[in-house]
């Protein structure tokens, strides 16, 4: 759970992880994307899209990641990265 | 004559919308003096103009105004001809054999408007009135999801009985109907202007796509045709309903005209502008474009006597130059339009269309009747099942689709149109509409078409294997578990 009230200050926060993800972890896109009702509405990444199925994480009762690499990734690797943005958005509580 | 209480929700609602008129900053985008110069100026092209045009637009760039100008002018066949051609090379390129398949869903015809040309205007006795219950909705989408549709269009009156709230509901209840394998995966809405706040409303249940039709962006005629004592004669109040529908976050919004109310020539700029003024605020066009023709209603004679009705000829040229104009927005073609001119249709530049179509309200469940009149708002020309549909679709290589992955993805908006559209499509949506597709044939499809079906797909996986070895990988897998029972698959 973000606790952002201000969407734009949310949209940048999440730019600037999914940023350093794609930066530090070797990742194509990232970006995250918010649930409402069926729907999962973007709200910020970055990256280059590399035109493959990307992998969805459920990060909280309405957050998404989607994250983009070249090749399917490793059980540590992934466990790398949500520790990492699980860290980041404790952070922003 | 209104009720009580339909008068006293439409008067409440009439005081707002001439609120909203005084505070809206916004311009309004239509200036007809320059829509008649432009199109006034660029009569009779020379060929040699019209081609240099058709050139530019087989960079797949879009066309300005002025361009558009030039070609609503073009009459010589020979220069049609080779216009069609060119809205048939840009929707190969961009769009290849995939084309997404909805329905339309009436949910109610009660409405306090007055349109002339509307069989479902309130003055029209002949319309038997209805707003679905709850209950009455899910048995509709019973009907529709046994036949295979995943996508459905839901249309609503303007009536407090289907306001914002009840719209919210509609929403839910359409997502909430499972049967087995059977539910609705994407509701798009169309549905009368509304405020910020009640489009935030109809987000927060998941809509799909908002669309609202201007029906006219001729002023005068818009006057003419909406009565001063509706809601629906502010024209502004319509013009911006989709700015305020991306304000409120709904970032899939739909424009569309009627065509024959007016002008085709003007209709076709005033979309134009629409779309631009959208991408100038947003950064992001509209999601499609709808352009339906004035077809005969019950008791309606505008509908048959209106001077600007279009011929099969202008329609065909309007949509192929919409394509070429606006190459990266979806077209959408209805059911009012007959099967054979409907076939020709899809090649210059549909990219969308309704299949096994009943528009009465209530009319999935009473499948057995084609027509329904009474509660219908005009009369459809393709009466075809899902399944008949679909096979004419195969016998011109083209692939259906049901896909509802990108609004599941976050693909949507701005994100989404930020993407080189022929590489989503070539990667993103021709896949998953296989993948649907495989879906339907595995559930829904009859012997002929599952046949068909499947050797449309062997043909495509392979043809994906040269290209994307890894993607066409993935999808076959995604076949094989779709075989083994699994659902729902998509990239």
């Amino acid at each position: 759970m973000i606790f952002i009230s201000n969407e734009k200050e949310k949209e940048r926060v999440l730019s600037e992880i999914s940023k350093t993800l794609c930066e530090n972890f070797g990742l194509k896109k990232v970006y995250f994307a918010e649930s409402v009702g069926r729907r999962l509405h973007h709200i910020a990444g970055y990256g280059e899209e590399s035109f493959y199925p990307s992998e969805k994480f459920h990060l909280s009762h309405n957050l998404y990641v989607f994250i983009e690499s070249n090749e399917e990734l490793k059980d540590d690797r992934r466990e790398k990265i949500l520790d990492f943005i699980e860290r980041e958005l404790r952070r922003l509580k | 004559m209104l009720t009580a209480i339909e008068k006293k929700w439409k008067d409440n609602r009439f005081e707002l919308i001439k609120k909203y008129e005084k505070l809206e900053k916004r311009k309004d985008f239509i200036d007809d003096n320059l829509i008649w110069d432009l199109i006034k100026k660029n009569e009779n092209p020379e060929p040699k103009r019209i081609r240099e045009i058709l050139s530019k637009a087989r960079e797949l760039k879009g066309l300005t105004p002025e361009e558009v100008a030039v070609l609503v002018n073009c009459k010589e066949p020979e220069l049609v001809n080779e216009l069609c051609e060119t809205a048939s090379y840009i929707k190969q390129e961009i769009y290849g054999k995939r084309i997404v398949l909805f329905a339309p869903l009436y949910v109610s015809n009660t409405c306090v408007n007055n349109c002339i040309y509307c069989g479902y205007r309130r003055s029209n006795p002949a319309i038997k009135r209805h707003t679905l219950t709850m209950d009455e909705l899910r048995d509709e989408v019973k009907a529709l999801t046994s036949v295979g549709h995943k996508r459905v269009l839901a249309v609503f009156g303007e009536h407090p009985n289907s306001d914002a709230f009840y719209i919210a509901q509609a929403i839910e209840t359409i997502y909430e109907t499972k049967e087995g394998r059977n539910e609705i995966r994407r509701v798009n809405i169309n549905a009368a202007p509304m405020t910020v706040e009640e489009y935030r409303l109809i987000r927060e249940v998941g809509i799909g796509t908002y669309q609202v039709f201007q029906e006219t962006y001729h002023h005068e005629t818009y006057k003419k045709l909406h009565p001063k004592d509706t809601l629906k004669s502010s024209f502004l109040w319509r013009l911006f309903a989709l700015h305020r529908a991306q304000e409120a976050g709904i970032d899939d919004v739909a424009l569309g005209v009627l065509f024959g109310l007016y002008d085709w020539r003007f209709e076709v700029l005033g979309l134009l502008f629409h779309s631009l003024d959208m991408e100038r605020e947003f950064g992001v066009g509209p999601h499609t474009i709808s352009f339906p023709r004035l077809k005969p209603a019950v008791n309606t004679p505008f509908s048959t006597s209106s001077p600007y009705l279009v011929s099969d000829e202008d329609f065909k040229k309007i949509i192929a130059i919409l394509r070429c104009a606006v190459p990266y927005t979806g077209l959408i073609l209805t059911a009012r339009e007959a099967p054979e001119l409907r076939k020709e249709l899809i090649k210059v530049g549909v990219s969308q269309t309704d299949a096994g179509t009943r528009i009465a309200v209530g009319g999935y469940r009473q499948m057995q009747k084609e027509h329904i009149p009474e509660k219908q708002q005009f009369l459809i020309d393709d009466t075809r099942t899902l399944d008949e549909f679909i096979y004419e679709l195969l016998k011109d290589s083209l692939i259906p689709s049901f896909c509802t992955a990108c609004y599941r993805c976050g693909r949507t908006g701005e994100h989404f149109m930020g993407l080189p559209k022929s590489a989503v499509i070539k990667f993103f949506c021709t896949p998953n509409a296989v993948l649907t597709f495989k879906e339907y044939l595995l559930d829904y499809a009859s012997k002929r078409t599952k046949e068909l079906g499947e050797k449309i797909i062997t043909q495509y996986i392979n043809d994906l294997f040269q290209i994307r070895p890894a993607l066409a990988m993935r999808v076959e897998e995604y076949l094989e578990k779709m075989e083994d029972g699994e659902r729902d698959f998509y990239i």
